[in-house]
């Protein structure tokens, strides 16, 4: 009889979750909201207490207002508390003073009052508030609004309440805020709480990327920013914050851009140029950009970001990369268009929309290069290598993409396609001199290569969630929890080289000449099926011990190569074929992974205290792995089939200790297999490449690796001076370790080819920690991140087995100071460590120090300043000290009504060191040397930010 | 954290037993008499508040021992039994006795994975009923803990005997209240005018609020404690009709109209919410949209010449907890009440946590009103109060020198004044 005993409380409690979120108050509630100036007449202490004496109750988290009655000038505010009660200090003494006492759904009350000289304090004792009749409530607008107030469970702060300048972004406005830190990193935190998403009206704003929205919209398009809880994701385990900018009625469309042209010595020039136009169902970006300067971006948003009206300061990314090596000329047209298809309700933001993207960037890149390479010999001592490196690179490239996101009641489902054209060419010559230690040990090398390329690749995917939920209407289990998510994406290649070495030792008979063309054509296409039926016990069972989810990814790829190469003999004019060169390659890879992660939460929660939770989690997964490969050369007709057991596991704990902090841990196991590619098991080898062959093993194995890591994680959840950091170490080794072994002859030719060692072991270790402390209008952070990497594993040198060991360490402190986002100060210290030893052999090391220091000063709608200096230091054990000093000054001046008219001088690299320090290691070798960089100009840069914010105005 | 969530404010009664047949052939039905009742104009925005010392006159803080063993996390469920609290806590999953000055005297602990949702009280037995596996089995226990006897639940018809909303109104008699459901009126098992909101007796013999086939569609949230709640008389109850404003006495015998609310437009529900067809299986979904329409009464105590209750909605309100003097016709707003001298400055309801929004005034003995708050919340009053040097009584006084934020949830014992 009993036919559905299925029926739980779980299930109402699922349902609970997701509709009663709303009504958990934000601690922000119940936190005092003050902001007071000080000053030497600010003396006098007001205070006083809220009434409803019509229904006999205190007015409690009523807004507050102070302000100065001849100017308006709000001076302080505050929310007033359980009993009602508000308190000032710090108030000016001995002139009128107007309080204005505002609460939703009732009436303001004003009084004017004067703190006497004498006493210094003014007892308003009790204000009574008239409640409005409901026909009255929403018709309500008299006056200033008050600063900050409190709708049921959002937090709202009152754009009209702040008097900033008028050409203030939404940027400053969030500074002046009580409780609201914004860190240098872009996140902005309230009362110590991380802002999950920032949201205008309801939706993202031009992309993820906050800074849009800060440093664009001005303050004055703003009615109101809400903080309230996120109700759209309810994560059970901790709930997310969001930050709503609510424009002004008259505002909900409008647009802002920059249009800019610098030209400065030396030729330099940098010409930039954004519009970006909103309305509540569009936004459009389009941006282009111009220079000889170093400055690049890979995509639309990026170059929207950079070109933000507030954009100054040194937060800014967009300046001269003085590290690039060589020259570079930038251009760059991108287009960005978002449409909201979704009829929003509050609840449930961006729930349909469509965002296409299109980007061109058209470049070249001249990088000249003196490099110096030291290669230690058992017995023989050195091998030096010179070269003089010469490369020109030309690139056009053009991507277009369109994304299609809908959030369903219970499911999810995304859809894209990726379109790119690349093409490219390059010249690269190069001539090398390497001297060993006899005399006739001396080779020389002329090598020229060019070519063009042009890629065409299409992607797509589509991707559908679902999620499993209680129907309360019938009261039933309906849909399942999974994922589901097919990729594909084509690309074809054509590329045309042409290369010419001539080789020359003392020992004619080794001299070599080649003249080459290369000819390379070549398809790939892959799928990728991924699927993830989660929690499946879970329709069986109502709240089986275990979660058990079954997932399977399946890739299949297949490329097919045709190469022709060809030689030009010394005597004749006529290229013929090259055998050993020219193939064609059909590659095909199946890789398939199948497995059931089983996994457990653990939760010890005391209602108001505390919170821990265990996450368990064993995923035991199995790895086919096949390549299949036919060729026209015998050599390349291969097959592999691996099947190799990844299991990995993982425990976390945290502890989250309610209103003062929260700690987790994690220690997590992880196996990964490399398989060895084609090109390391039968390469095609290219003997033109005369100081480098490469040659394949056609007995590698496929390298195993273990990890285990540990993170542990803490935070504070206190509203005031936020602290958080974390601590990682990782551990691990590498059976069937891949690496090269190496045979080099005195004329300095070298032959690769990669073998499988075992005993390569691995270890890491990190951490960071950062706090902020905000007192008035001061802010200061100071951050610390250090890293830390080890290896060792065996190599081999001309037939010897040498223990390699290499460590690496990295380590930065900063401390930044900003004042009302006026004036912004860091100052800080990096270090960079290498050091590899071959036992028995040599040992290098290389050491990077670099001290900087940022300050940037703005006035509102006048003069800005900002000037950056870097201090550098380079030890490096095979050549001398470096040291050098890039200073950096910008001064500019904003005019015309809105400022949006800037012109601005810049000096770069004002003591004309800048050298770009080539240095790099590998388990052989130490290169050193030099490259042409970017190095001292002066520019003029006029600039014009095209900016209306409310196109067509609203009838009321 | 997550149970203050799951649970906050309202409680789903959803047992769906699929149960498709249970013929009442045997069963009397029991008549509501709806002759004489008073109704009541409630407009929330016009309750008024003022201080404790004005509304009660006593107020009572009682700490609970903290102890490794007595330690839990909020009272989800409480009552008074033979000079004992009971306390029901979903995070360590027991049940705590305390005795009345808050020493801890015993605790039932749940099995993990079998979570406890709610008990009974047997007053003329002195016993602790519960089931931890949505009502297939009742255990049953003493004041010390001790489990005397675990019974099947179900009866030869497949129904469970005690369930979600049943009461003893004598050893082993009960009243119970059994939600509308949405049945399946094709199936040939189906018997018309089976279903009925009240039933009475262990071996059910009478029926109360019997419901049609059209009514089989009706789907219900229920807000706190009710819609069956007692108040200090073992064998009456105030029960709520489900979105309806009307509140019934029930006793063994009798259903009567006894108030009936009648509250502003804004805030009432359309009149035919229960009988149009439009609304069916779309009522929970319609009042989430509609924020501010009152959907249910619950909490409903009578102590004296107050008529206690709340007017539950979607959205926050400050004017929920209501206290309605029957002789008088004032209103008074619980969470406007002041806290002064009389409370010790201390807050008389939890605003730090989810608890009094989940659980309201629970429970009413007919004489006190009980609550419960958290450390965190008093702790953090206490030290707002630094500067009114509060002379508080010897037990605050200790729980608040020797105690933490961390101590065990306080219970709040709360007399009316008969006239207000």
């Amino acid at each position: 009889m009993l036919t559905d005993m299925t029926t739980e409380y779980e299930t109402c409690l699922g349902w609970y979750l997701k509709i009663f979120t709303f009504t958990l108050a934000i601690a922000l509630g119940t936190v005092k909201v003050s902001a007071q100036k000080k000053d030497s007449v600010n003396v006098g202490t007001a205070k006083g207490l809220l009434r409803d004496s019509t229904h006999n109750y205190v007015m409690q988290a009523t807004t507050v207002s102070i302000y100065k009655v001849e100017t308006g000038e709000l001076v302080s505010y505050q929310l007033s508390d359980n009993f009602g009660r508000f308190l000032f200090r710090q108030l000016p003494v001995d002139i009128p003073l107007r309080i204005i006492a505002t609460n939703i759904g009732y009436g303001p009350v004003k009084r004017e009052f004067r703190i006497s000289q004498s006493t210094k304090t003014f007892d308003l004792k009790a204000l009574n508030m008239d409640r409005l009749t409901v026909s009255l409530k929403e018709v309500v607008v008299s006056g200033a609004p008050p600063p900050v107030q409190m709708r049921g469970d959002t937090l709202e702060f009152n754009a009209g309440a702040f008097k900033l300048d008028t050409n203030a972004v939404v940027e400053d406005m969030l500074r002046r805020l009580p409780g609201v830190t914004i860190w240098n990193d872009g996140v902005i935190t309230v009362n110590g709480k991380k802002i999950n998403r920032l949201l205008v009206e309801g939706k993202e704003f031009f992309g993820a990327d906050n800074k849009i929205a800060l440093q664009n919209l001005p303050k004055n398009a703003v009615k109101k920013i809400q903080v309230y809880q996120d109700k759209s994701e309810p994560d059970p385990i901790e709930t997310k914050t969001n930050m709503n900018i609510v424009l002004k009625k008259d505002k909900k469309d409008g647009y802002f851009g920059k249009v800019s042209g610098g030209i400065g010595t030396t030729g330099r020039y940098d010409d930039n140029g954004m519009l970006s136009y909103y309305s509540p169902k569009n936004q459009v970006s389009m941006v282009g950009a111009l220079n000889n300067v170093n400055k690049t971006a890979d995509n639309t948003n990026t170059l929207v970001s950079l070109n933000s009206f507030k954009g100054e300061g040194i937060s800014n990314d967009y300046h001269t990369d003085f590290t690039k090596p060589g020259a570079t000329v930038f251009k760059a047209a991108g287009f960005s268009g978002i449409h909201d298809f979704s009829h929003r309700d509050d609840n449930k933001p961006d729930t349909n929309r469509l965002k296409v993207n299109y980007f061109l960037a058209v470049g070249n890149n001249t990088v000249d290069q003196n490099i110096h390479t030291q290669i230690p010999l058992e017995d023989n001592g050195y091998l030096n290598q010179t070269t003089v490196n010469s490369s020109k690179f030309n690139y056009n490239g053009q991507a277009f993409s369109a994304r299609y996101d809908k959030v369903f009641d219970h499911g999810l489902l995304n859809a894209s396609y990726d379109f790119q054209h690349n093409t490219s060419s390059m010249l690269n010559v190069r001539s090398s001199t390497s001297i060993g230690n006899l005399a006739t040990d001396q080779s020389y090398s002329y090598d020229e290569q060019g070519g063009n390329k042009a890629t065409i690749f299409h992607a797509g995917s589509i991707k559908f969630t679902s999620h499993r939920y209680t129907d309360f209407g019938t009261n039933r289990n309906r849909s399942v929890e999974m994922e589901l998510s097919y990729l594909f994406s084509v690309n074809n290649t054509n590329e045309e080289n042409r290369r010419i070495t001539d080789f020359n030792a003392a020992d004619y008979s080794q001299d070599k000449h080649f003249n080459r063309r290369y000819l390379t054509a070549s398809n790939n296409i892959d799928h990728l099926i991924i699927s993830s039926f989660n929690n499946i016990l879970g329709v069986l069972q109502k709240d089986p011990y275990l979660r058990t989810d079954i997932k399977n990814t399946l890739s299949y790829s297949e490329r097919n190569q045709t190469d022709a190469v060809s030689d030009l003999l010394t005597a004749g004019s006529q290229y013929l074929p090259n055998a050993n060169l020219s193939n064609h390659l059909n590659n095909r890879i199946i890789n398939y992974r199948p497995g059931i992660n089983l996994s457990k939460v653990i939760i010890n929660a005391l209602a108001n205290r505390f919170r821990k939770t265990w996450n368990l989690s064993i995923f035991t997964e199995g790895q086919l792995f096949r390549q299949q490969n036919t060729a026209a050369l015998q050599i390349q007709n291969l097959e592999r089939n691996y099947f190799y057991f990844i299991p990995s596991a993982m425990i976390g704990y945290s502890n989250n200790q309610l209103g003062k902090f929260r700690k987790t841990y994690f220690l997590k196991y992880n196996t990964t297999v490399t398989y060895p590619t084609l090109q390391q098991l039968a390469p095609l080898v290219d003997d033109a490449n005369v100081y480098f062959l490469n040659y394949g093993n056609i007995k590698l194995r496929p390298a195993y690796m273990h990890d285990l890591s540990f993170k542990y994680e803490y935070s504070t959840v206190e509203a005031k001076n936020p602290l958080q950091g974390d601590f990682n170490v990782t551990v691990g080794q590498t059976n069937d370790f891949i690496t090269d072994s190496s045979y080099y002859d005195a004329l300095g030719r070298s032959v690769y080819y990669p073998i499988n060692v075992s005993g390569e072991k691995h270890a890491s270790l990190g951490g960071y920690l950062q706090k902020a402390f905000k007192y008035k209008d001061h802010q200061f952070q100071v951050s610390g991140k250090s890293r830390f990497n080890y290896a060792q594993y065996p190599s081999n040198l001309n037939g010897i087995n040498y223990d390699t060991k290499t460590n690496s360490w990295l380590l930065t402190a900063d401390l930044i100071y900003t004042y009302k986002g006026l004036l912004t100060a860091q100052v800080g210290e990096s270090f960079l460590g290498n050091n590899t030893s071959r036992i028995g052999i040599a040992q290098y090391k290389y050491v990077n120090w670099k001290t900087y220091s940022n300050i940037s000063f703005a006035l509102p709608k006048s003069v800005f300043f900002s000037t950056r200096m870097d201090f550098n230091k380079n030890i490096s054990s095979n050549s001398n000290n470096i040291y050098y000093t890039i200073w950096n000054i910008d001064v500019g001046y904003r005019f015309l009504k809105g400022a949006n008219g800037e012109i601005k001088l810049s000096g770069l690299d004002l003591f004309h060191q800048n050298r770009n320090v080539i240095n790099y290691m590998n388990n052989n070798s130490i290169t050193t040397g030099t490259v042409n960089v970017l190095q001292q100009y002066f520019m003029v840069t006029l600039a014009y930010y095209p900016r209306k914010f409310g196109l067509s105005k609203v009838e009321h | 954290m997550q149970l203050n969530i799951m649970i906050r404010k309202i409680t789903i009664i959803s047992c769906f037993w699929g149960l498709f047949v249970i013929p009442v052939f045997a069963q009397q039905v029991i008549k509501t008499d709806t002759s004489h009742f008073s109704t009541i104009r409630i407009d929330p925005a016009n309750s008024a508040g003022g201080n404790v010392s004005d509304i009660f006159e006593k107020v009572n803080y009682i700490p609970l021992e903290t102890t490794p063993e007595s330690l839990f996390g909020s009272i989800n469920q409480l009552e008074v039994l033979n000079n004992y609290y009971v306390i029901l806590d979903y995070n360590t999953n027991a049940i705590l006795i305390f005795n009345l000055n808050g020493k801890f005297h015993a605790k039932i602990k749940g099995r993990s994975n079998a979570h406890i949702y709610k008990f009974l009280i047997n007053r003329w037995t002195n016993q602790i009923v519960y089931t931890a596996d949505n009502y297939q089995n009742m255990t049953y226990c003493d004041l010390d803990g001790k489990v005397i006897k675990t019974e099947k639940d179900i009866d030869p018809k497949g129904t469970p005997i005690i369930y979600l909303n049943s009461y003893f109104i004598s050893p082993d008699q009960l009243i119970s209240y059994d939600q509308y459901r949405d049945l399946d009126t094709l199936s040939k098992y189906y018997q018309p005018y089976s279903r009925s909101l009240l039933r009475f007796g262990k071996t059910v013999h009478s029926i109360g609020m019997p419901y049609t086939k059209a009514e089989t569609k009706i789907d219900v949230v229920s807000s706190g404690i009710g819609p069956l709640t007692t108040f200090g008389n073992d064998t009456v109850f105030f029960f709520a009709k489900p979105y309806d404003y009307t509140l019934y006495t029930v006793t063994p015998h009798a259903i009567k109209l006894t108030y009936k609310f009648v509250f502003p437009q804004q805030y009432a529900l359309p009149s035919n919410f229960v009988s149009n067809p439009v609304y069916d299986l779309k009522r929970i979904a319609y009042i989430q949209k509609n924020k501010d329409l009152i959907f249910s009464l619950n909490n409903c105590y009578q102590v004296g010449n107050n008529l206690l209750f709340e007017a539950s909605t979607y959205g926050s309100s400050q004017e929920d907890n209501l206290v309605y003097n029957l002789k008088s016709g004032n209103l008074i707003a619980y969470k406007h009440i002041l806290p002064d001298e009389a409370s010790w400055f201390l807050p008389i309801y939890d605003k730090v946590s989810s608890n009094f929004d989940n659980v309201g005034l629970a429970p009413c003995d007919g004489t006190f009103v009980y609550t419960s708050l958290s450390s965190l919340c008093l702790f953090k009053a206490n030290e707002e109060n630094k500067d009114k040097n509060v002379k508080l009584p010897v037990g605050l006084a200790i729980y608040f020198t020797k105690g933490s934020t961390k101590d065990n949830p306080v219970i709040l014992q709360l007399k009316l004044k008969d006239s207000l």
